[in-house]
């Protein structure tokens, strides 16, 4: 029987089609079928970092990022090709706070409903314990042959 | 729950969702024109009526669905309301 590497033994970028200067996740956490977290500290030279916070552009990014890579994941241990997932709209954001340079930040997605080839997800940022920034997600997945 | 009670739930959500004048609902109208649902959109009405109603619309359901009529029409057969 195959031992597969738990998710936060995979280098992130074996899970996602990003790669730097672009990545917005280092590790992924946990991974399950309907939720997954990921962690990520916020460089202090980032293109969505702007005076010394993750801009909401990029706490997005990372909320996608950390659903792609759950499906990266899931497809690496199925042994199938990952699809690529685009987001195809951003809605209910609620911002308390934008984490600064230096903070690591933890993302918990969870799929709140598939359908029409169409993920909802809603995605939660927080450091500490202390919820930074919510919203929900639809992501396209393309479609494969 | 009767058709008056189901009607009125599904207007109230529609209003908060979707953000439409309440004007606008009309039983006859067109519910895509109305509402300016595009395919993104209908995911959110799959999870209205899941939340509300309990059960998950697919997209054969939303293919014969074209005015507001049609759509509480859909919903009262489904949760067996009493007409």
């Amino acid at each position: 029987m195959t031992k597969y590497p738990s998710p936060d033994q995979v280098p992130i970028i074996k899970l996602i089609p990003h790669r730097h200067p672009m990545v917005l996740v280092d590790r992924l956490i946990e991974s399950h079928e309907k939720t997954a977290s990921s962690s990520f500290k916020i460089p202090q030279k980032h293109a969505f970092v702007d005076n010394s916070k993750l801009t909401v552009e990029g706490a997005i990014e990372n909320i996608a990022q950390t659903a792609a890579a759950n499906l990266g994941y899931l497809y690496h241990i199925s042994g199938s090709k990952v699809p690529r997932g685009f987001i195809g709209a951003v809605n209910k954001l609620t911002i308390n706070e934008l984490p600064k340079i230096g903070t690591v930040i933890q993302t918990r997605i969870s799929v709140l409903q598939e359908v029409f080839g169409i993920t909802l997800i809603e995605g939660i940022i927080s450091r500490e314990n202390e919820i930074c920034l919510t919203c929900q997600m639809k992501i396209v997945a393309e479609q494969t042959q | 729950m009767n058709k008056s009670q189901l009607i009125e739930t599904v207007n109230a959500f529609l209003i908060d969702e979707f953000e439409v004048d309440e004007n606008e609902i009309v039983a006859e109208a067109n519910l895509q024109e109305a509402l300016d649902l595009d395919s993104l959109d209908y995911v959110d009405l799959v999870v209205i009526i899941e939340s509300n109603f309990g059960f998950k619309a697919t997209g054969e359901d939303f293919q014969s669905i074209v005015t507001f009529q049609d759509f509480y029409d859909f919903l009262c057969e489904k949760v067996n309301c009493d007409q």
